[in-house]
């Protein structure tokens, strides 16, 4: 495997192998950063295929400043929530998301899952993002503090904080219920 | 017992302590109050999978952190995630695609260009009705005479000519000067024919006295002489002299000089009040008497007059009547702008010549400081004209000067009155 730099040099010339190779490294990171701003699969598809376009269309510009991965997590928060709301915050049909309950799910299962996603998507989209690069993607804190240019201890106090919010969310919901 | 079986049950006992200071301190901290909320980020982190060594063993010895942790990481098992079902293969016709084209840039951009169009292959009207038409549509198309102007070619000149009007001729003489090519053709049109002043000011001075306000405003070096004419309209003279200030001191000078040299006794008078302009002051009140009288009279009366009367009593030809007009004014005023004057590389000389006269023995501390210090810019301090047996002049230094007047101070000889 050659180094990510050449990969992204070859990249910008136009090569499609090198592409695929800088696609398939990343793709996991910029779907977490999908799945933590839009909050469905379908929508982080959409964004990790379109900041992928966007990345490979302007990588002949790129002065290669930083790393390639930290380049083009800033993309995919920006192409994420420009997504987000252009489409997912507009009212309007809705269109049908592909995670639905698992059929055969206990009831209280899948009322577990759906008010877990529903306390999910009410966390702000810095706590949501740590959350799905930590937990989906699997990045450390340090990984995660490298992509998003700040200090490890930020990332630590958003993913405390997310997980303070969702708990409480969650129980103010039981109490409700 | 023998000494070898105590020794052995000793051992057996493990006398020896394994406590260490450190433990010690790690249950002082958790003892502490708030000590599991220090660490309350570090137990998420564990429960979620980043190793923490000093949360692991707070949560080793805290039963209530420990099912902190073990809440969070429930919690943190229960996270599910879609699989993403994108693939490379289907981006991979989207990379070859044309760039979709942006409507609404595309429509800015033809908006644009069609005012730059439009305003530039407008008919080219002959009338001042035409001219106003013009205008009115320029107004509609949200284009500016400032923004016309700023496209600095030979259409814009011309439609502003035809639009003309004080603001579209201010902006034409402040054209001039930028593009060579252009200069005839703005200066035909503000002089309204064929004419040899390119300069902004050679333009005002001899075609167009009323964009005079429009030079003023620009202040550009090489219109001095034409701005100090603007000292002497009320109107403009405030105005004016902000803008000298902003001229080259040397071309300042002189066209005040040559102002002072050319004003007739009404207008020497108004140049008394503008400090800028003291040195034009002098030179027209040594004129005639006339020039004189007016000037220092006007100094006596006027609030700005006494730096006039300081300046004139620094030079050999007007220092007796300003040491007479001086007498006019209260001693403490006069001491006032002794002090002030004796500051100012302009009036400084004046100022001690006119503390000797005055007689005030409290100026004497003053004069020895400026006598050391002199103010920044101070050259020489004038002329002494003796005439004994042949009429001489000598060159004074402003030390000499000062020390001078602070002698005939502390011998307490002359007096102004």
């Amino acid at each position: 495997m050659p180094p990510e730099s050449d990969l992204v040099r070859e990249a910008g010339n136009g090569d499609l192998a090198a592409m695929e190779a800088l696609y398939e490294a990343h793709r996991a990171m910029v779907f977490a950063v999908g799945m933590g701003v839009c909050g469905n699969g379908t929508d982080a598809d959409e964004v990790l295929q379109e900041t992928f376009l966007r990345a490979f269309r302007s990588l002949a510009d790129w002065r290669g400043a930083g790393k390639f991965s930290t380049w083009l997590y800033s993309i995919a928060v920006r192409t994420a929530l420009n997504w987000r709301s252009r489409f997912v915050l507009r009212p309007g049909p809705r269109r049908p998301a592909e995670e639905s309950p698992a059929p055969g799910d206990a009831a209280d299962e899948a009322e577990s899952a759906e008010g877990l996603r529903r306390a999910i998507a009410k966390l702000p989209y810095r706590q949501r993002i740590v959350l799905t690069l930590r937990h989906l993607r699997g990045l450390s804190l340090a990984e995660i503090a490298e992509l998003q240019e700040c200090a490890r201890g930020t990332v630590k106090s958003n993913l405390h904080h997310a997980m303070a919010n969702l708990k409480e969310t969650l129980e103010n919901e039981r109490m409700r219920a | 017992m023998s000494d070898s079986d105590e020794s052995d049950i000793r051992r057996g006992l493990e006398a020896d302590s394994r406590a260490t200071f450190g433990d010690l301190r790690r249950r002082l901290e958790t003892d502490r109050p708030g000590a599991c909320e220090a660490l309350d980020e570090e137990i998420t982190a564990l429960a979620t999978g980043s190793p923490d060594p000093e949360a692991e063993r707070h949560v080793a010895e805290c039963a209530r952190c420990r099912d902190r942790r073990d809440a969070r990481a429930d919690l943190w098992r229960r996270f599910a995630w879609p699989e993403s079902r994108a693939r490379f293969l289907g981006l991979r016709p989207r990379l070859f695609e044309p760039r979709p084209f942006r409507l609404i840039r595309g429509v800015a951009a033809a908006l644009l260009a069609a005012a730059v169009a439009g305003t530039l292959t407008l008919p080219h009207p002959q009338t001042p009705a035409d001219g106003d038409a013009l205008r009115v549509r320029l107004d509609r198309m949200g284009v500016s005479l400032k923004e016309l102007a700023a496209l600095g070619n030979e259409h814009s000149i011309r439609m502003l000519k035809d639009i003309g009007g004080p603001e579209a001729d201010a902006l034409l003489l402040g054209l001039l000067g930028r593009d060579p090519r252009l200069d005839p053709i703005i200066a035909r049109a503000l002089a309204g024919g064929p004419t040899e002043s390119l300069l902004p000011a050679d333009l005002v001075r001899d075609h167009r006295p009323d964009l005079l306000p429009a030079l003023v405003e620009m202040a550009r070096p090489g219109s001095a002489s034409a701005i100090v004419a603007a000292l002497f309209d009320s109107r403009l003279a405030p105005r004016a002299a902000k803008a000298l200030t902003r001229l080259p001191r040397d071309e300042v000078e002189s066209a005040i000089a040559f102002a002072g040299m050319g004003a007739t006794p009404d207008e020497a008078e108004t140049l008394v009040d503008r400090e800028i302009a003291l040195e034009g002051a002098l030179v027209a009140a040594g004129r005639s008497n006339r020039h004189g009288d007016q000037c220092f009279w006007r100094a006596v009366t006027s609030d700005g007059g006494l730096d006039f009367l300081m300046a004139a009593a620094g030079t050999a030809a007007l220092r007796e009547e300003a040491f007479a007009f001086l007498t006019l004014l209260p001693d403490d005023l006069v001491a006032a702008g002794c002090r002030k004057a004796l500051r100012h590389p302009a009036l400084a000389a004046g100022a001690a010549r006119v503390a000797a006269k005055l007689g005030d023995r409290r100026l004497v501390p003053e004069l020895l400081r400026a006598a050391k210090n002199p103010p920044p810019g101070m050259e020489s301090a004038g002329f002494e004209i003796s005439s004994d047996e042949l009429i001489t002049f000598r060159s004074l230094t402003f030390e000499a000067v000062c020390m001078q007047a602070v002698a005939e101070l502390t011998e307490g000889k002359r007096e102004l009155r």
